[in-house]
């Protein structure tokens, strides 16, 4: 696990610990405090926006509730800097906190706009409220001594030691970064490529988000603090949407997800408004114009450098070919399969019924198949079953408990699982990283003891590649672990998704059209796959069109049709039932035989997977 | 409290409500058209705002000689111009080289860089606090209408509200009842349908940006003639349509005007009303941009509509 680019870090940090030795200048360290507390700040948005896929626009305002709560503590109430900071940060995570409970759910567009708003509220409360934060003018706290100079000590000469904090600060923040990518990483890029996906691996998408808003927003209030006693005044422009944006754009520049990416992208934009102001010297305009110019030069270079950033853009590599695989799948130790039946349920979607009191009962360790012409309810029923639609009536019970619709990563802490009906596909992901989502998924160990890298995260991630590597082998994708999701086949790309939803361990697995797309040699081994995984114990409920897998693989079928439960029997008995052709057949029940395969048009309209998916036989 | 404050409160809410309404409407039928959040609008109203200024009186103080209704009529157009242009031009220029590449964040970061380089710009051109407007008829010779109780309607206010009103029932018609609007319709319900069909999908979405932009610039003329503007006024304008869209969940025309007319009341109630046992900061001028889109923020918090939230799959 040791990486020489970390030694490669922390020689860096080290160098750069020694620059106050030598350079005594109190403006030259101010002002390089700076630069590494914006820097601290952005690889605080790196978090949520980067990591996690929330495109926040609130930073430069959590930033301005750290920075305002240091100042007045300090400056008004007279606080120990200290202290002050400690507590100016804690109001910005509450801040940062009831701000993301009150956006998780939202379209990530809209996370956008609700912390732009939040940003300008906050930096309209600042001008507003001038007899608490000073107005314009700002509060004054005047750079306060800490540390050993606060009790008479100076161990260098210059200004307190605001500069070697704020290098800890982002040492410390590099640290975190990097244990944080190691051990929740999967789940992140779950969650930011896919949400709907890493929802239905079980994968709490909206904690996730919470806890990543909260994170950078009390990095960003940590950032603002001590800012401002770096500067020695709280001024109102130097907060707020301004900074905001300024910061979006530096993570955004330097490539999201990086843990380089905020020093790239703030090396970047430094340059580019030192070229501005240079610019702006030249025609001989003052500095307030400096910054339109600046932002037109970053607009400009988004458009002309696209938006993948500077760090992604020095790593792309030649992409790999694509390879197949084609091996048995591995066995799977022993699992004690759930009972899932699931009484009447009625669930509509506005006027339309989409299932009109549907009832299924799989026994542990069987195989149930889901058939039924188009909109007949199937999937519906199935994310009913992994607690993605709430039923308007009806129980599901495992092994005889009532499970609440509290939502999919519920389930699968409960050991349900489910695949989604298109295949998900993490183009540069490599397939273990993808599948170890699904594993972190239903981990005890949150988002902090990652970070902190405890020795409870550091098993639990020792586990985590176990599994995978497990899952990956019992779909037959043995050899495959560590080359990206992009150069599988369609196929392999596809079995990839059970084994996802594998990794965990599910007692019951969902499968949703698994063989969508597939050749006969990949039928077979989807048919292996399931079987085996049946055999050791798991229940598998499978929606499937492909009656041909659903003979091999099915030990009871429930047959649906226009939302009710039409037929339910062994494979053979539903495939004679006459209500069954004449639902499938409308009268051509003949040709059932020959038409082993029904046409399934695409249920997502126009290009992309879903339409490729289609086949007529 | 008298009824004459309340009736003055409800009014003059109602007229910065339409302003409001007119720009909110064209943010939410550009999200669904394009999936895609203007922030920029504000800036767009504030810049042709002071376009507006700049033709029809120029930059020093207003006087007689420099405002008259012909000159403003003349700047009013020019500014409208201006508006669709650069409204059209966001799409074209800025916007569509993202959308293409479906980059959300690179979308988020262009618009919201264009915001600020046009508020730069402003603040650039523009030095002095705040500037004055002139009106487009001579409401400052009329008389205040009286309510009583020392309440006041100012000609201007209702100038205001039946103008953003008629504005608004422009929009109306034009969204619902012309081939126009039945087309761009169409493309926000099914952007792939309305192409199979043979709809000029590229060439709608353009024409929509450019009227959406020149109608949030009338909404902005018609708000802040007469008054102080800052460099800072289409952006505040700009957020409070944002909360007041946020509050309609981005929906129909007819709601998100709806939703901007209350949010103006909320906003005049906030700052006008005074009630009884309160500290007065927590009722007073202060709150006039923090209060509305505080409010937004919270009901969208508290109750987020499914045209916002994100779908379980």
């Amino acid at each position: 696990m040791r990486d020489v680019r970390d030694d490669v870090l922390a020689l860096a940090v080290a160098v750069a610990a020694t620059i106050p030795l030598f350079v005594h200048r109190g403006d030259v360290l101010t002002e390089g405090a700076k630069i590494l507390l914006l820097l601290l700040a952005a690889m605080g948005l790196n978090i949520a926006m980067g990591y996690a896929g929330s495109p926040s626009l609130g930073q430069g305002g959590f930033a301005a509730v750290g920075a305002y709560g240091v100042a007045i503590l300090v400056g008004k109430d007279g606080w120990d800097p200290v202290a002050a900071v400690l507590a100016a940060t804690a109001i910005a995570a509450v801040v940062a906190w009831a701000v993301a409970v009150g956006v998780a759910r939202l379209r990530p567009p809209f996370v956008a706009l609700t912390t732009w708003l939040f940003a300008w509220a906050v930096a309209f409360a600042i001008g507003a409220f001038p007899a608490l934060t000073g107005g314009d003018r700002g509060i004054p706290v005047g750079q306060p001594a800490l540390g050993l100079r606060s009790i008479g000590v100076h161990v260098r000469p210059g200004p307190p030691a605001y500069f070697e904090i704020a290098l800890a600060a982002v040492a410390g923040g590099l640290v975190l970064h990097t244990n944080l990518i190691r051990r929740a990483g999967a789940a992140l890029a779950a969650v930011r490529t896919d949400a709907s996906a890493a929802r239905a691996a079980g994968v709490p998408v909206e904690a996730v988000r919470i806890r990543s808003l909260t994170a950078a927003g009390a990095i960003g209030g940590l950032a603002g603090a001590l800012l401002v006693l770096n500067a020695g005044v709280a001024d109102p422009s130097s907060y707020g949407p301004l900074l905001s944006v300024k910061l979006f754009v530096v993570v955004l520049l330097g490539g999201v997800a990086r843990r380089l990416g905020p020093a790239a992208g703030l090396v970047a934009v430094l340059a580019i408004s030192a070229l501005a102001a240079g610019a702006a010297h030249v025609f001989g305009s003052s500095a307030t114009d400096v910054e339109p110019i600046a932002a037109a030069a970053v607009l400009g270079s988004l458009l002309l450098f696209g938006t993948d950033g500077l760090i992604p853009s020095l790593e792309r590599r030649a992409r790999p070919s694509p390879r197949s695989f084609d091996a048995a799948p591995a066995s799977i130790p022993t699992v004690h399969g759930g009972a899932v039946r699931a009484d009447g349920i009625r669930v509509s979607f506005g006027g339309v019924v989409a299932l009109a009191g549907c009832s299924i009962d799989a026994a542990p360790g069987t195989c149930h198949a889901i058939v039924g012409p188009n909109g007949s309810g199937k999937t519906t029923l199935l994310r009913v079953l992994g607690g993605a639609v709430a039923p308007d009536s009806g129980t599901v019970r495992l092994d005889g408990f009532a499970l609440t619709p509290a939502g999919p990563h519920r389930r699968a802490r409960d050991g349900i699982v489910r695949t989604l009906q298109r295949t998900v596909v993490q183009e540069r992901t490599s397939t273990i990283d993808f599948v170890a989502a699904g594993v972190e998924a239903t981990q005890a160990s949150a988002f902090a003891y990652a970070a902190l890298a405890t020795p409870g995260s550091r098993a639990e991630r020792a586990l985590t590649v176990r599994r995978a590597r497990r899952a990956i082998g019992a779909v037959g994708l043995e050899g495959a672990e560590s080359i990206p999701m992009g150069s599988l086949n369609s196929a392999d790309q596809r079995l990839l998704q059970i084994a996802r939803a594998i990794a965990s361990g599910p007692r019951v697995l969902l499968l949703d059209e698994p063989s969508a797309g597939f050749g006969r040699a990949a039928e077979r081994r989807l048919i292996d796959v399931v079987t085996m995984l049946r055999d050791r114990g798991m229940t598998v409920i499978v929606v499937e069109h492909n009656l041909r897998v659903v003979r091999q693989v099915a030990d009871r079928v429930s047959v649906l049709d226009a939302g009710t439960l039409i037929a339910e029997g062994t494979p053979v008995e539903v495939e004679r039932d006459p209500a069954v052709q004449a639902a499938y057949l409308g009268g051509f029940a003949d040709s059932m035989a020959a038409r082993a395969t029904m046409a399934r048009p695409s249920r997502r309209g126009g290009a992309g997977p879903g339409a490729r998916r289609t086949r007529r036989v | 409290m008298s009824v004459g404050l309340v009736v003055q409160v409800v009014v003059s809410g109602l007229a910065a409500g339409a302003v409001y309404g007119l720009v909110a409407i064209g943010f939410s039928l550009v999200w669904r058209l394009t999936s895609v959040l203007q922030f920029a609008y504000g800036s767009i109203v504030g810049g042709s705002v002071f376009l507006t200024l700049v033709i029809a009186a120029g930059t020093g103080p207003v006087t007689a000689s420099n405002a008259s209704t012909a000159r403003f009529v003349l700047a009013a157009f020019v500014a409208l111009i201006a508006g669709a242009a650069a409204g059209a031009a966001m799409y074209l220029v800025v916007l569509r080289p993202f959308i293409r590449r479906g980059s959300m964040l690179g979308w988020i970061g262009a618009t919201v860089a264009v915001a600020l380089a046009i508020e730069g710009a402003l603040a650039a051109s523009f030095p002095r606090e705040s500037y004055v407007l002139p009106d487009p008829l001579p409401f400052s010779r009329w008389r205040p209408i009286s309510l009583g109780g020392g309440a006041t309607l100012p000609p201007r206010t209702l100038w205001v509200l039946g103008a953003g009103l008629l504005l608004a029932a422009l929009a109306g018609y034009v969204l619902t009842r012309t081939r126009f609007g039945v087309a761009v319709s169409a493309v926000s319900s099914e952007p792939l349908g309305a192409q199979v069909v043979g709809l000029p999908v590229d060439r709608l979405i353009t024409a929509a940006f450019a009227v959406t932009g020149a109608l949030a610039v009338a909404a902005g003329i018609v708000g802040t003639s007469g008054g102080p503007v800052t460099t800072g006024t289409g952006l505040s304008l700009g957020l409070k349509a944002i909360a007041a869209a946020l509050l309609a969940g981005l929906g129909a025309p007819g709601r998100v005007f709806r939703a901007a007319l209350l949010l103006g009341v909320f906003e005049a109630a906030i700052v006008g009303l005074h009630v009884p046992g309160l500290p007065s900061l927590a009722f007073g001028p202060a709150w006039r941009d923090v209060g509305p889109i505080v409010l937004g923020l919270v009901v969208v918090a508290l109750r987020n509509t499914s045209l916002l939230r994100e779908p379980v799959e």
